[in-house]
């Protein structure tokens, strides 16, 4: 295990339950209604088989996943001080690392959506700091790291959750709209485990690290095809 | 024991989920693809819209083709109808996970500021779709003659527990052979008691029963202030 001074903190809230709440589908924080991209992706590439959808989730998680798991890392970080968390330079960091208009914009709905049952199941503090800190909404993954540290996980468990949930919205986006057997979707996020891991000990490792240090990798191609498809005058799902 | 209402539900009746002086009284509107939500809607507007400031949420399968044809029907002003993309899913974002819509409901009512009552259409769905009481205070499930006469007697949560079962297209019955006033007497015993309007919404005066008991509703909700 590692030596990280994060456990200190976490560990006397440390919640393995939670963490099974957060990372179920069933959580009402408003994921149901997006692909993550894969609609619009899918529509032009040959990702709509279940080894085009393993190419995804890799390339997905391995870009705008690896800046999430950043943000996240390095918000549960900061909040070990809850009170002293800068919430306005979390979000700077957050908006920075998105580069389409359209997916900051359904960032901040899907943080409104993680905040408002986060503050219903867990009401802390922290979380009801977030909330006044920011009247147009959080960024999502802002948001995800309040709740998650509001719910007690330890942050590269939280990290894991997040990357889960940015592989299930294609994966199910997949089964819903190309009939994709749903084994071997399964499969295809199985598959994920070793990156989704291995994502979450770095970011882990440099939660501390100072903003710029971090990587902020972004998926330009995902950033395109997201202002093309909110343009679409018949889609499925909002993103 | 002969037929009775549907056992399973008996006991909802369901406590409004917010309070007068709040915000305003949310109606749902709820129902199968095609039955007549969207007529509905703007026909409530039509009747109530003079009187009342009224909002509109719409929940579509596919983008807004819902809050687009109300906009073209002219009923409200556009900026106070909105509509919620739901992913595939529109009974999941009327019940499962009401996030969207309650942030695009308090969004609206917010932006308005003088909204007296907000309808919330849901997208076309199966039987089993009902709006969680965390969403909507009543709910309006609407069902047609032209869907099957048997369409009472299959029940589900919808028919049975909504606060009042429209049975629309009453026009159309003769000419697909479903008998309305077998429909009446299927959902009174699946509804154990609960209001049943079988009208044709889309005629001349079609929508005032319904809007008199949107009416009626509104009247109580504030009658309930604290």
């Amino acid at each position: 295990m590692h030596d990280h001074p994060m456990r200190d903190h976490v560990a006397p809230a440390l919640s393995w339950s939670a963490a099974a709440l957060l990372a179920d589908g069933r959580f009402p924080s408003g994921g149901h209604a997006h692909s993550g991209g894969y609609e619009a992706a899918s529509a032009v590439f040959d990702v709509d088989t279940a080894d085009g959808l393993r190419r995804y989730l890799r390339g997905r998680l391995g870009t705008s996943g690896a800046a999430d798991a950043a943000i996240i890392a390095g918000a549960m970080s900061r909040l070990r001080a809850p009170e002293a968390v800068d919430w306005a330079e979390l979000d700077a960091e957050a908006e920075a690392r998105i580069a389409s208009p359209v997916l900051r914009a359904v960032s901040r709905a899907l943080g409104r959506h993680w905040l408002r049952a986060g503050l219903r199941v867990w009401p802390t503090p922290a979380l009801r700091a977030l909330e006044s800190s920011s009247p147009t909404g959080p960024h999502q993954a802002i948001a995800f790291a309040a709740v998650a540290d509001a719910a007690g996980l330890h942050p590269r468990i939280a990290v894991v959750v997040h990357l889960h949930h940015m592989a299930a919205a294609p994966a199910a986006a997949a089964v819903r709209l190309h009939g994709l057997d749903p084994f071997e979707v399964q499969r295809a996020q199985a598959a994920m485990g070793g990156l989704i891991d291995q994502i979450a000990e770095q970011s882990w490792a440099k939660a501390d690290a100072p903003w710029e240090a971090l990587a902020a990798p972004s998926g330009l191609l995902t950033d395109l095809l997201a202002e093309e498809h909110a343009r679409w005058d018949l889609r499925l799902f909002q993103s | 024991m002969g037929v009775d209402h549907d056992h399973r539900f008996r006991n909802r009746e369901a406590p409004a989920a917010g309070r007068p002086g709040e915000r305003p009284l949310r109606i749902g509107v709820g129902g199968p693809v095609g039955s007549g939500k969207t007529s509905l809607v703007a026909g409530l507007c039509r009747t109530l819209g003079p009187a009342l400031s009224v909002a509109v949420v719409t929940n579509d399968i596919f983008t807004s083709e819902d809050a687009e044809a109300l906009r073209r029907a002219g009923v409200l002003p556009p900026e106070r109808i909105v509509a919620v993309e739901t992913g595939c899913c529109p009974h999941t974002a009327i019940r499962d996970d009401i996030s969207a819509n309650i942030d695009a409901i308090e969004a609206l009512e917010r932006r308005l500021g003088d909204v007296e009552l907000t309808l919330v259409e849901s997208g076309g769905d199966n039987l089993t779709a009902i709006f969680s009481r965390a969403l909507v205070d009543k709910q309006i499930f609407v069902i047609d003659t032209a869907g099957g006469d048997d369409i009472p007697r299959k029940g589900g949560p919808g028919i049975a527990t909504a606060d009042l079962l429209v049975i629309n297209k009453t026009d159309l019955a003769s000419f697909v052979g479903s008998n309305v006033e077998r429909m009446k007497a299927d959902a009174r015993i699946r509804r154990g008691g609960r209001p049943v309007i079988a009208t044709a919404v889309t005629a001349d005066k079609g929508a005032d029963a319904v809007a008199a008991w949107v009416q009626e509703a509104r009247d109580r909700w504030l009658a309930a202030s604290p």
